[in-house]
């Protein structure tokens, strides 16, 4: 076997890898503060590999009136208190707990400028530009909202959330970030984008497979003549 | 491979959700006191095939990682409590909360429910009551020879009755509020009931405690917009179009790698 099959071999099989993260920003098309990761196809010493990175460009904002939604509007994210650590999101679809912390749908707390949760208690909720959230029209906390210096270190974890794999000093709280209330910020995923990306791939894998499909007769037919000369 | 198909069927089983939530905020655009509901997602798990910073030699390492997602799924539905519309209707037993809270019910099982719904009636012993017949609670009779009944803002009832010149009060409609009303979970009937996300039952007057104030002569309509429901509709239709049409492409792909041999 020569180079040639495995090189064929293994660029149909980066595609195929490239399908399962087309298909899954597709899946998440309408998913909350999603972040697509957008794939590419590299190559190494023995062929070809894929790999993928996460593209945070932002979503579309869309308006929907709900008092505890929230949305960044430019770079940053907001800051959940897991039994993991500290992990990330730009899902700003909050809700209040039965002790009235704000949380995320899966309960994670979203920590204030002060690193502590935030309890709202019952009355008005409004969150305004720079995250800050008041009660009743009086002033309780802001929401913490944090960058990071790489975003590649950054590493999806599921249930929008993502991890941070840098240094500690790799994160820096944002100052006066621009938190839109009564927003949330759509999935970054177009799906025409994300068709065409499918689709070219799928064709690829078409070529790749054409190839490997004649270098494998190929190889028969000459296994074949080159037995028949043993004989 | 497979990951790809079940990865846009999760896709396409989140879209269903959807267009259920939606059908029933549609379904529900003229029901007094309906809160529009929400279908919320999450990205599921993470395969991380290789994780960014794995070395790709002895001094050099891949800058970016391959991790695959393996689709989505519903979370949540949410209750969004914006208010709805008034709606002038002159019936003396029409009652709107104008800001946050509930009214209290008394289910036939003995248990509290409660709703935003604000169309009493009298039953036969002169009981307020929903139009299911669930009693208000605390519960207020009006007296038979009433003539007029009339409800203050702060919930205080009161009827003139016959041959007297002066108004008594019979009652107080007392609001019950929530710590997390998104929390509560429907039973239809246009009930709720608490759970422990949404906390316990605090009942104040009318305007106090963050309660909101009464309104008579009044209904809040549903709080559902046919428009922002028909745009989420096309939305949901497209992302699960464009989900089946993830599956086709990898049931070809699948197909093509079985004609490898031949």
């Amino acid at each position: 076997m020569g180079d040639s099959f495995i090189d064929t071999y293994s660029a149909l099989d980066a595609r195929l890898k490239l399908l399962d993260a087309y298909a899954n920003n597709l899946a998440n098309a309408n998913t909350t503060g999603f972040k697509r990761d957008f794939g590419h196809i590299f190559q190494n010493e023995i062929g070809f590999e894929a790999g993928t990175q996460i593209d945070i460009s932002p979503g579309d904002l869309s308006s929907t009136g709900n008092e505890l939604d929230a949305a960044i509007n430019g770079p940053g994210f907001f800051v959940l208190d897991t039994p993991e650590g500290p992990r990330y999101t730009r899902a700003g679809n909050f809700a209040l707990s039965s002790s009235g912390d704000l949380v995320t749908k899966d309960g994670m707390k979203v920590l204030s400028t002060s690193d502590s949760p935030i309890n709202i208690g019952e009355g008005k909720v409004e969150i305004h530009d720079g995250g800050v959230v008041t009660v009743n029209g009086n002033e309780v906390t802001s929401l913490k909202v944090v960058t990071f210096n790489d975003a590649t270190k950054l590493q999806k974890e599921g249930v929008s959330r993502f991890a941070w794999n840098g240094s500690p000093n790799g994160v820096q709280a944002v100052s006066d970030p621009s938190v839109r209330g009564g927003y949330l910020e759509r999935s970054n995923v177009s799906a025409i984008d994300e068709m065409v990306h499918l689709m070219t791939a799928y064709r690829e894998f078409e070529a790749c497979q054409r190839a490997l499909k004649t270098l494998m007769s190929d190889m028969n037919s000459k296994l074949v003549q080159e037995l028949g000369k043993l004989s | 491979m497979l990951r790809a198909l079940y990865t846009a069927a999760t896709g396409m089983q989140a879209q269903q959700v959807n267009i259920d939530t939606i059908a029933n905020n549609i379904a529900n655009v003229n029901t007094t006191g309906f809160k529009q509901g929400r279908a919320e997602f999450q990205d599921l798990l993470y395969q991380n095939l290789r994780p960014a910073g794995t070395a790709s030699s002895a001094s050099t390492e891949y800058p970016v990682g391959l991790q695959l997602g393996l689709g989505t799924r519903a979370v949540a539905t949410d209750r969004m409590f914006r208010q709805g519309d008034f709606r002038q209707t002159g019936n003396a037993l029409d009652l709107v909360i104008e800001g946050k809270g509930f009214f209290q019910v008394r289910l036939p099982s003995g248990e509290l429910a409660y709703t935003r719904d604000g169309s009493f009636h009298l039953n036969a012993e002169g009981g307020v009551v929903t139009a299911e017949g669930n009693p208000l609670e605390p519960q207020i009779t009006i007296p038979a020879d009433a003539q007029e009944i009339v409800i203050g803002s702060d919930g205080t009832v009161s009827v003139t009755q016959s041959g007297q010149a002066n108004a008594q009060q019979v009652g107080t409609i007392q609001i019950a509020g929530f710590q997390n009303p998104a929390g509560l979970s429907a039973i239809g009937g246009n009930l709720l009931t608490p759970t422990a996300a949404s906390g316990t039952a605090t009942t104040a007057t009318p305007g106090e405690n963050g309660v909101g104030r009464l309104n008579q002569g009044f209904l809040e309509q549903s709080n559902v917009s046919v428009v922002e429901e028909m745009v989420n509709m096309i939305v949901a239709q497209r992302a699960y179009e464009v989900n089946s049409r993830a599956v086709r492409v990898a049931d070809d792909m699948l197909s093509q790698i079985n004609n490898l041999a031949r």
